[in-house]
C-alpha cells in the first residue's frame, strides 16, 4: 500500500474513531472529573492562603497532576482495550480490511485517536484551566507546571500503549483488560501502600518484635524497585523531589518517548503475527 | 510439726533465692550527636541495628548499662537512668568498608557554646582541652557572679545616694552643683550567655561519608552483647540561603523558606517578616534517623531542609524598586485580659529587640505581583479570590456543558 493512501486511510479511520468517542458522554465526564480534581486542589490552596496568610509550596499542581495521571491512564487503557476487543469480537475489524486498511493503519488510527484524547484531557484542558486561574487569582503558569502536565500525559500514553501490547498478545482480547487493570492497580497501589505503611504502621504496644517490620520492608522494597519499572513511581518521585523541571524530568520524558516507540513497534508486530 | 513447717518455709525461701532471676540490665549507646546546628542526645537501644551520623562531624558516644522501658506515647524505648546508669569500660571499634578497624579509647569531653550565636560558637572539646575549657567556663561564670555582685553593690550605693538627695531636696532644696553631680545609674553586666556541659566520659567518633560497622569491646577485647551496629555517615546534599518567614499575627510560628525551587503564595492584605538563614538539605530518612535512631518508618527518596544559622551579612532585600532593610522589632503584649500583641520597630542594637527581620507589607508594595529571592524561589502575591470558588467549580463542568450543546445542536439538525 502506498504511503499516501495509507496516511489517508489512517486519517479517515482516526477521525471516525474520534467522532464515535466524542459522541459518548464518558470522555466528557472524564474531562470534567480531571478539571474538578484541579479545582478542588486549587480552591483548597487558595483558602489555606487566605486563612494562614501564606503558604510555601514545592508546586501546588503536583498532587492533582499525579491523580489525574492515575485516573486517565486507567480509563484510556480500558477504553482503548474495549474498543479493540469490540472491533475484533464483533468482526468490525474484518470489514475495515475490505477497504484500504491494514493492521498498521488500524493500530496507528487507534493510537492517534487515544493520543489525541489523552492530549486534550491531560494537557490542553488543564493548561487552559491553569491560564484561567492565573487571570482570576494570579497563580502563575510556570514551566514546571507545564512540564508536570507533559509528564502526566507521557505516563498515560505509555500505559495506554502497554495495554495495546497486551491486547495484541492475548488470545482473548477481553482477558488483557483484566491483566492491564490488575497491573495498573498494583503499580499505583504500591505508591499508596508505601505512603500508608510509612506513615501509620508504627508499633502501638510494648513488644520487642516489631510486627509491622515485614510490611515496611516488603513495601519499601517494592516501592524502591518499582522506581525502575513503573512510570507511576518514577513520576511520583520526580514530582515529590521537585525535579519536574530539571534534567531528571526531561530525561524521564525522553525515556518514556523511547518506550512508547518500542511498545508501538511491539504491538504492531504482535498484532500482525496474531492476524496471520 | 511446727519445726518442720519452719524448715520447709526456710527451704523454699532458699530455693527461690537460688533459682530466682537476677535483674538483667540493658546495654545501650548514649549518643551526643551533632545535627548541623547543635548537639543533642539520644540512645540507641539493643534492637536498633542501624544508626546515622553526620559525616566529618565530631560526636560523642558512650556505652552504658541501664534499664530500658517502653514508652507507648512515642512508641520508643527510654532509659531509666535513675535505676541504673553505669559506663561500661572498654574500647569502641569502628570498621570501614575496606575492613580497616579503628579502635577508639574513651576520653573526657565537654560541649560549649555561646547562646547569642550558637551556630558559630558551638564546640566539643576532648581530653586536656575539655578540662581547660571547663575551667574557662567556671572562670567566666565566677567573673559574671562577681560582676553581678558588684552591680548590686553599685545599685545599692546609687539608691542610697538618690534617697539621700531626695531627703535633702525635701528638707532644704538642691543646689545647682548638687543637681549636676546627680549619681549615674550603674550599668548591669551583660547577660551570661556561655553554656557548658559537665565533663563527661565519651568515645569520640568522627568519620567520613560511608558505611561502617561498629561494636564495643570489653577490657578483654571481647565484643559485648548487643553492641554491634551498622553505622552510616551522611552529608548534606546541597546548601542554600533562604528565609524563615512568619506572619504578623503568628510571630512565634516561623516557616522555613529555603531559596530552592519553592514558591511562597500570599495575598495583598498580609504582612510578612523575613529572617535570612542558611539552609542545608539532607536525605530525609537519614536525618530523621539521626535525630531518632528508633524511628520505624520506611526509607524513601525525599529530602529535608534544615535551618543552620542566621545569615548576618544579609541586610536588605531588593524587590523591583523597593528596598527592604533588616531591622529590630519588639513584641508588646496587650495589657489586660484581652489576648494579643503589637509589634513595634526598634533601632538595631537595642537590647529590648524580640526579633530582627525584614518587614514586607504587601499593601504598601501594591505594584509588586511576583518577585524572586535571587536563586530559584519566588514569592507570588495573589489577587482577591472572593466569589471564585463557585466560578472555578463551575468551569470544571464546562466539558459536560460542551457535550450537551453538541448533542442539542445535532438533535436540531436531525429535526430540520
Amino acid at each position: 500500500m502506498q504511503s499516501e493512501e495509507r496516511w489517508k486511510s489512517i486519517k479517515v479511520l482516526a477521525k471516525h474513531f474520534l467522532k464515535t468517542h466524542l459522541n459518548r458522554i464518558d470522555i466528557w465526564i472524564l474531562a470534567s472529573a480531571c478539571l474538578l480534581v484541579f479545582s478542588i486542589y486549587a480552591l483548597n490552596t487558595i483558602r489555606t492562603i487566605h486563612k494562614d496568610m501564606f503558604i510555601i509550596s514545592d508546586g501546588i499542581y503536583i498532587m492533582p497532576t499525579f491523580l489525574i495521571t492515575c485516573l486517565l491512564s486507567m480509563f484510556i487503557s480500558l477504553l482503548s482495550i474495549m474498543k479493540v476487543s469490540k472491533d475484533f469480537d464483533s468482526r468490525i475489524y474484518e470489514t475495515y480490511l475490505y477497504g484500504p486498511v491494514d493492521d498498521l493503519c488500524y493500530l496507528t488510527s487507534v493510537v492517534i485517536t487515544y493520543t489525541l484524547i489523552n492530549f486534550g484531557i491531560t494537557f490542553v484542558l488543564p493548561l487552559v484551566w491553569l491560564f484561567l486561574l492565573y487571570f482570576l487569582t494570579g497563580i502563575p503558569v510556570t514551566g514546571i507546571a507545564i512540564m508536570e502536565l507533559l509528564l502526566g500525559m507521557s505516563v498515560v500514553e505509555t500505559m495506554f500503549l502497554l495495554g495495546l501490547v497486551f491486547v495484541a498478545k492475548s488470545e482473548k482480547e477481553r482477558n488483557s483488560l483484566w491483566i492491564v487493570l490488575i497491573l495498573q492497580f498494583f503499580l499505583i497501589g504500591i505508591i499508596f501502600a508505601h505512603m500508608v505503611v510509612s506513615t501509620y504502621l508504627i508499633p502501638l504496644k510494648r513488644t520487642d518484635i516489631d510486627v509491622f517490620k515485614f510490611f515496611r520492608d516488603v513495601f519499601s522494597f517494592l516501592f524502591t524497585s518499582s522506581r525502575y519499572i513503573s512510570p507511576y513511581t518514577s513520576m511520583f518521585l520526580i514530582q515529590a523531589t521537585g525535579q519536574s523541571g530539571s534534567r531528571m524530568g526531561l530525561s524521564f520524558l525522553g525515556i518514556l518517548m523511547i518506550v512508547d516507540i518500542v511498545l508501538f513497534i511491539l504491538a504492531r508486530k504482535l498484532l500482525s503475527r496474531k492476524l496471520v | 510439726m511446727k519445726k518442720i513447717y519452719i524448715i520447709c518455709y526456710i527451704g523454699l525461701i532458699l530455693l527461690a533465692s537460688l533459682f530466682g532471676e537476677e535483674t538483667e540490665y540493658d546495654h545501650v549507646y548514649a549518643l551526643n550527636y551533632y545535627n548541623g546546628v547543635s548537639y543533642n542526645s539520644t540512645i540507641i537501644p539493643p534492637h536498633t541495628k542501624q544508626m546515622y551520623l553526620l559525616a566529618d562531624s565530631m560526636n560523642a558516644l558512650v556505652f552504658r548499662e541501664t534499664s530500658l522501658y517502653y514508652w507507648s506515647l512515642t512508641s520508643e524505648f527510654k532509659a531509666d537512668w535513675a535505676t541504673r546508669n553505669s559506663v561500661v569500660s572498654g574500647v569502641l571499634a569502628v570498621k570501614d568498608s575496606k575492613g580497616i578497624v579503628q579502635r577508639i579509647d574513651g576520653q573526657p569531653y565537654v560541649i560549649q557554646y555561646d547562646m547569642r550565636d550558637m551556630a558559630n560558637t558551638i564546640g566539643i572539646y576532648w581530653g586536656s582541652n575539655a578540662f581547660s575549657q571547663y575551667e574557662y567556663f567556671t572562670r567566666m561564670q565566677q567573673a559574671y557572679n562577681n560582676a553581678v555582685h558588684e552591680y548590686n553593690l553599685a545599685l545599692q550605693t546609687y539608691n542610697n545616694k538618690v534617697n539621700a538627695l531626695l531627703q535633702q531636696s525635701m528638707e532644704f532644696g538642691l543646689s545647682e552643683e548638687q543637681l549636676t553631680a546627680f549619681p549615674e545609674v550603674p550599668e548591669p553586666p551583660a547577660n551570661f550567655s556561655l553554656v557548658s556541659t559537665e565533663i563527661n566520659l565519651g568515645y569520640p567518633i568522627q568519620v567520613p561519608e560511608g558505611k561502617y560497622e561498629m561494636w564495643f569491646e570489653d577490657i578483654d577485647q571481647e565484643q559485648i552483647r548487643d553492641s554491634k551496629k551498622s553505622l552510616v555517615a551522611f552529608s548534606a546534599t546541597t546548601e542554600s540561603g533562604g528565609y524563615k518567614v512568619f506572619e504578623e499575627n503568628r510571630w512565634t510560628v516561623p516557616v522555613d523558606f529555603p531559596d530552592s525551587r519553592k514558591t511562597l503564595f500570599t495575598h495583598q492584605a498580609s504582612t510578612l517578616y523575613f529572617q535570612p538563614y542558611r539552609y542545608k538539605q539532607f536525605e530525609k530518612y537519614a536525618y530523621e534517623t539521626l535525630v531518632n535512631p528508633q524511628r520505624t518508618t520506611v526509607k524513601d527518596q525525599m529530602h529535608i531542609w534544615i535551618p543552620l544559622a542566621k545569615e548576618l551579612e544579609k541586610k536588605k532585600l531588593s524587590i523591583l524598586n523597593h528596598e527592604i532593610t533588616i531591622s529590630g522589632y519588639k513584641v508588646i503584649q496587650t495589657a489586660g485580659s484581652k489576648l494579643g500583641y503589637t509589634i513595634l520597630p526598634l533601632p538595631e542594637g537595642d537590647p529590648d529587640i524580640s526579633f530582627t527581620g525584614m518587614k514586607l507589607d504587601f499593601q504598601a508594595l501594591s505594584d509588586v505581583k511576583r518577585f524572586t529571592l535571587g536563586n530559584e524561589s519566588s514569592v507570588v502575591i495573589l489577587k482577591d479570590y472572593r466569589g471564585l470558588s463557585v466560578l472555578v467549580s463551575l468551569v470544571s463542568f464546562f466539558p459536560l456543558l460542551l457535550f450537551l450543546i453538541m448533542k442539542m445542536r445535532r438533535k436540531d439538525i436531525r429535526h430540520k
